[in-house]
């Protein structure tokens, strides 16, 4: 991992992806997002992490500048707003992955072709093999999982430096989404492209990204390599009497009879009649998902967090 | 089986294959044919084409055959001596005119309404669902994010029904114009000044202007509402109503001629002058006070006396230029909605 972060690092040119300042606010004044700051070094498969409503869809759409943000900027590869260069080199598909329904498979390939300068037809037509599908049939007639795949093989032939991925797996099956996060990362190791994904689906990320982002309520809670901040995490679990956790860093503290389950914001193990573990992402994950900011904290609370 | 045997655009075939066997690779790839975004346009258009170039080619078949045979029965008129109005109370001029009566009211109460309508129509269901349901099923997002801008994108995607309406309507309007002006209008039976609420919209630079305008703003609405149903309902009112404003303000697009004539009770006030267009007519009183036609009827007795006439008209010289201003007018309106539709697509996000 500090080999790859190493390599990454030695890419010299702006950040994938830099949020500064960053807010979104949709009509009938409810703001998706606010506040956010966070870099995403090119050449990471960066997951975005969050429940349903985080702002995860949000960000992803501005970052495809399908919207325009309503304060502050995001840039992508250092432009602040969208350039042909920087539109040749983004690829995006949406959580609806949408696509002409009365167009064959090859239609839509053809579609890629005739839109996209730098297309890739084997890297597409690879996608679109590996699921057996027919060339003419109607993208009309296809399942949900099949679509899929032919937005998939879209984004894939585009040849983009960032692909943009909102729920990219939600309608795959097991096997699909393996065999399709397969060709994701070797897309990822070849080219070095930066891989932007969101998913709900902990377990889809696990071990294969190496930057995370947290998104709750709108607001980015962490932002970072993975390794890193489960590095800087304690969980703790053991008996609850008498003992008191150090003050200030809790995360999240669950009392289930006399046992406790805690997650502590820090690299040292704590001494205590309790276990002091690093914690799994899943764990860390769950506990930041389960315990919201208070209204008042989130203001701050990015920023502090954000850094670990 | 490789996938290398299956034929379609995903693997070089056609025109390109001699090529491709030469060694030469990449750029030898080219197709023939339109490419980039028109392609992606003509594709999505190729339905709604075909059916404007087959009711195209039935209305031109039904235009031209009409004409046809408006001629050939004013010949077997002429053969037989029937076509001065003098010899048609005798009976067999009488059955002669009958059948031509029959194909002018074709004209004039089936065929007008039907190309007046044709802008409405264009704008329901060219115009409606051209941005609704590229919104509504979420494909602008799929081509907003190919490397095409969206300003590129949306003026082809606007230019391809746009020049097919522009080709159609210019055909439909040719041949409704000349069916008019040599069987109806010079006919011998039709009196079916070009002014007529039926007539100017068929005729001339009216048809074409109408259809672009009503194309252009059915996008708009299509834009704005998002949903393919709601749009083409919406349009077709819009688009309606637009023709209805237009209408009304007609009569100012040229300077009215202006006359007075001695007051003939037995012709009913003003007579204009043949295929002109009377916008307001009324009384000159001996105090030479003016009356409208309205005022008449309050007080009958008062314009019985008059000793003038007065009446305020279009001839028919007028309708070349009415045209022009009317034409010029749709173009600059279908520009201005092209523009909203574009910041709008640029600006506001999709």
């Amino acid at each position: 991992m500090t080999d790859a972060t190493a390599a990454t690092q030695a890419i010299s040119g702006p950040p994938a992806i830099e949020a500064v300042g960053l807010g979104k606010r949709y009509r009938g004044d409810r703001w998706a997002l606010r506040d956010c700051e966070f870099t995403v070094p090119a050449g990471r498969i960066c997951g975005v992490v969050g429940a349903n409503g985080a702002g995860k869809s949000t960000l992803l759409t501005l970052a495809a500048r399908l919207i325009e943000p309503t304060e502050g900027e995001l840039r992508v590869f250092g432009e602040a707003s969208s350039t042909p260069e920087t539109r040749a080199r983004v690829a995006c598909v949406t959580q609806e992955k949408p696509l002409y329904p009365s167009f064959t498979v090859a239609g839509t390939l053809r579609m890629g072709r005739e839109l996209n300068p730098g297309w890739d037809e084997e890297a597409a037509q690879r996608v679109v093999d590996m699921g057996e599908l027919r060339l003419d049939a109607r993208v009309g007639s296809l399942s949900g999982g099949q679509r899929t795949r032919v937005a998939l093989a879209l984004a894939l032939g585009k040849r983009a430096d960032l692909l943009l991925l909102d729920e990219p797996m939600s309608d795959l099956d097991p096997l699909a989404r393996h065999e399709l996060m397969g060709v994701l990362m070797a897309e990822a190791a070849e080219r070095g492209t930066t891989i932007l994904v969101s998913s709900h689906i902990l377990p889809e990320l696990d071990g294969v990204m190496d930057h995370l982002l947290l998104v709750q309520a709108g607001r980015i809670r962490l932002s970072g390599d993975p390794e890193e901040i489960l590095d800087s995490h304690q969980l703790l679990t053991g008996i609850a009497e008498g003992a008191e956790l150090p003050a200030g860093t809790a995360v999240e503290r669950r009392v289930r009879g006399r046992q406790v389950t805690a997650l502590l914001r820090t690299g040292e193990p704590v001494d205590g009649p309790w276990e002091s573990v690093r914690p799994s992402l899943e764990e860390l994950l769950l506990a930041y998902l389960r315990t919201p900011l208070p209204p008042s904290a989130t203001a701050t609370a990015p920023d502090r967090e954000a850094a670990a | 089986m490789s996938t290398s045997t299956l034929s379609g655009p995903a693997t070089p075939s056609g025109p390109a294959a001699p090529s491709a066997a030469n060694g030469v690779s990449a750029p030898a790839r080219r197709r023939r044919g339109p490419s980039g975004v028109l392609w992606l346009v003509l594709h999505q258009n190729r339905p709604a084409i075909r059916s404007v170039a087959i009711l195209l080619v039935l209305v031109s078949a039904v235009l031209v055959a009409m004409h046809v045979l408006i001629q050939d029965r004013i010949g077997t008129m002429q053969q037989t001596s029937c076509y001065t109005p003098a010899s048609w109370e005798r009976i067999e001029c009488r059955v002669q005119l009958g059948r031509i009566e029959m194909l002018t009211r074709m004209f004039t109460d089936i065929l007008q309404p039907a190309v007046t309508a044709a802008p409405v129509l264009i704008g329901m269901f060219l115009g409606g669902p051209l941005l609704a349901q590229e919104y509504e099923r979420g494909t602008v997002r799929l081509v907003l994010t190919q490397s095409v801008t969206p300003r590129r994108w949306l003026l082809t995607r606007l230019a391809v029904p746009g020049a097919t309406v522009l080709v159609a309507t210019s055909v439909l309007s040719a041949l409704t114009s000349w069916v008019w002006w040599s069987d109806i209008y010079r006919g011998p039976v039709a009196f079916d000044p070009p002014f007529q609420g039926f007539t100017y919209p068929v005729l001339g630079l009216a048809p074409v202007a109408w259809s672009l305008f009503g194309l252009a703003l059915g996008v708009l609405v299509g834009q704005l509402l998002r949903r393919t149903v709601t749009a083409v309902l919406v349009s077709g009112v819009v688009v309606a109503l637009a023709q209805a404003v237009m209408v009304a303000w007609r009569p100012f697009f040229w300077p009215l001629v202006e006359e007075e004539q001695p007051y003939n009770n037995m012709m009913g006030g003003f007579v204009k002058p043949a295929g002109a267009w009377l916008v307001e007519d009324g009384v000159v009183r001996a105090d030479g006070t003016r009356l409208m036609r309205d005022q008449c009827f309050e007080a009958a007795s008062v314009c019985d006396e008059a000793p003038t006439s007065w009446g305020q008209y279009h001839p028919a010289s007028h309708f070349v230029p009415i045209q022009l201003v009317e034409a010029g007018l749709l173009l600059v309106l279908t520009a201005v909605v092209v523009t909203v539709v574009l910041r709008r697509l640029t600006r506001a996000g999709v």
